[in-house]
């Protein structure tokens, strides 16, 4: 819970104005509902407008930042905070209220209101069922992070982006949702390991609402994998490692260099903190094999080679994900083992951004 | 009773004659043409189509949507021959090729069954790019995509990054 402190004009023919104070809920977890507004309400021609009442920064709309351009890099924390207020001002008393009452009758809220277009709402219905339950999640208390997690990520139409993979920006954009209460079944590749599992899975079953999109052991991910348990590393970098986060990894870690060999391997960056993002999980698909591993503490990620088969690199698939969401290495940018070569993930221009 | 007639016909011809003055700012903003070419399919590139291709705005012609695709990030060349892929989330999915300028534009109806949101992929040459997210419901590119990017805009429309 947060308390809010509002400035109140309390007559339009006077001077004066007195502060009130609301208990709202809070801003902690707020950024799973921010990410999934931002995909859903705050591109450039909707809310992601400085014009706006309801003003929703995000990385693919209006940035907070004067140095950020929408389209690159992640939602920042600011931005995070910066919807939190737009949400939380929009009707404080009749927050303060829905959420006095346990998240009861949410419906009294505006903004879920227009979300689920009960009221004139030019953008229509912009929540599905999964984003509607995120909000209300947040009006009751606890945030659904699942919930939220899946109405951020857009399910893309049939056909588009099947002519070549995208360019323009480092990484592409999101899969599509499952279902949330899906059945996990199929196997499973352990850290660092090559497993051929997923293929057995069934589809999610549960999801009311999407259909399509990421569906655990049809499509890239294994249905064992929850995402939203955080990932630990098999083995943490050394003290000190983060001096070689800007080098070729494979460099020492080939094989023939002096370190432990790795078939693949790279650090993955918090555009936040522009630190090393922990808890990340990256995989390559290449045929039946599937390579998984997770960056630990300083966002470094390797998967050891201990004499299993190296990738098919022109073939394989590369993914990476976290709580707040899925890159995918477009198809027609080169998968190596080295990540982390100077004119790739290295280059300043292609940092690898955790999701 | 004839008064209330009267009333109501009065009323209805101030409404007739209404104007938008929002609408009408944003065409004056745009400035004049100044070329080189004279108003055609090869105006106005970069411009946002449908501030006067709108029902009630400048243009007689409507369009559904319009806009212009550059070759690069860094420079102004519009590029002619790309395919503009349209997809909605019915699967329905509509191509359209950009003239010798860059420019490309549907009028109003042949959008046809496309519907908002609408995801959008450019193909050249074997070169392909596509948005990271859908366009919800504008109808000119430029108005998001203006240059200079800043922190309300990612800039033109581009199909590469390099110089």
């Amino acid at each position: 819970m947060r308390r809010v402190a509002v400035a109140v004009v309390a007559a339009a023919c006077t001077v004066s104005s007195a502060q009130k104070s609301f208990d709202v809920p809070s801003s902690e977890g707020f950024r799973y509902v921010s990410e999934m507004l931002g995909a859903r309400c705050g591109s450039l021609d909707c809310h992601g407008q400085a014009g706006r009442n309801l003003r929703i920064y995000s990385r693919f709309g209006l940035r907070l930042s004067s140095a950020d351009v929408p389209g690159r890099g992640q939602t920042t924390s600011a931005e995070h905070e910066a919807n939190y207020a737009s949400v939380v001002m929009g009707e404080p008393e009749l927050l303060s209220q829905v959420f006095g009452d346990g998240g009861r009758e949410p419906q009294r809220l505006t903004l879920v209101r227009k979300a689920r277009y009960q009221e004139s709402h030019k953008g229509g219905r912009a929540v599905d069922a999964y984003g509607d339950h995120c909000i209300v999640s947040w009006l009751e208390g606890e945030i659904d992070k699942k919930a939220c997690f899946a109405a951020s990520i857009l399910q893309k139409p049939p056909g588009f982006g099947t002519a070549g993979g995208s360019g323009g920006a480092s990484t592409g954009g999101a899969g599509g949702q499952g279902g949330l209460a899906g059945s996990p079944s199929g196997g499973a590749g352990g850290t660092g390991g090559a497993a051929s599992g997923g293929t057995g899975g069934t589809p999610a079953s549960g999801g009311t609402t999407g259909g399509g999109g990421y569906t655990c052991g049809m499509e890239f991910w294994p249905c064992a994998l929850d995402v939203y348990a955080e990932c630990s590393a098999a083995k943490l970098s050394p003290p000190g490692h983060q001096v070689y986060a800007k080098a070729d990894c494979q460099s020492c870690h080939g094989a023939t260099g002096p370190g432990q060999e790795f078939l693949l391997s790279g650090v993955v960056w918090s555009h936040d903190t522009k630190a090393g993002a922990e808890h990340v999980q990256v995989a390559v698909k290449s045929g039946a094999d599937f390579f998984l591993t997770c960056s630990d503490q300083l966002g470094f990620f390797f998967v050891p080679a201990a004499g299993q088969p190296a990738p098919n690199w022109p073939k394989a698939e590369t993914h990476i994900r976290a709580v707040l969401g899925e890159k995918i290495m477009p198809a027609d940018k080169e998968h190596k083992p080295s990540c982390n070569s100077s004119d790739c993930h290295a280059h300043a221009e292609h940092t690898l951004w955790a999701p | 009773m004839r008064r209330g007639s009267l009333t109501v016909a009065a009323a209805l011809t101030l409404t007739s004659a209404c104007k938008d003055p929002v609408l009408e700012a944003r065409v004056e903003a745009l400035g004049p043409d100044t070329g080189p070419y004279p108003a055609g399919p090869n105006h106005r590139a970069g411009a946002p189509c449908t501030l006067c291709h709108m029902e009630g705005s400048a243009a007689s012609s409507p369009f559904d949507l319009g806009g212009t695709v550059y070759a690069r990030v860094s420079t102004k060349e519009g590029l002619g021959g790309v395919k503009v892929r349209l997809f909605d989330n019915d699967g329905d999915e509509l191509g359209v090729v950009t003239n010798e300028v860059g420019n490309f534009f549907l009028r109003e109806g042949e959008l046809g069954p496309i519907d908002f949101p609408i995801w959008v992929e450019l193909e050249h040459q074997g070169e392909v790019t596509a948005m990271q997210a859908p366009i919800f419901r504008e109808r000119s590119c430029a108005t998001c995509h203006a240059d200079p990017a800043g922190p309300s805009s990612p800039g033109h429309v581009y199909l590469r990054e390099e110089p």
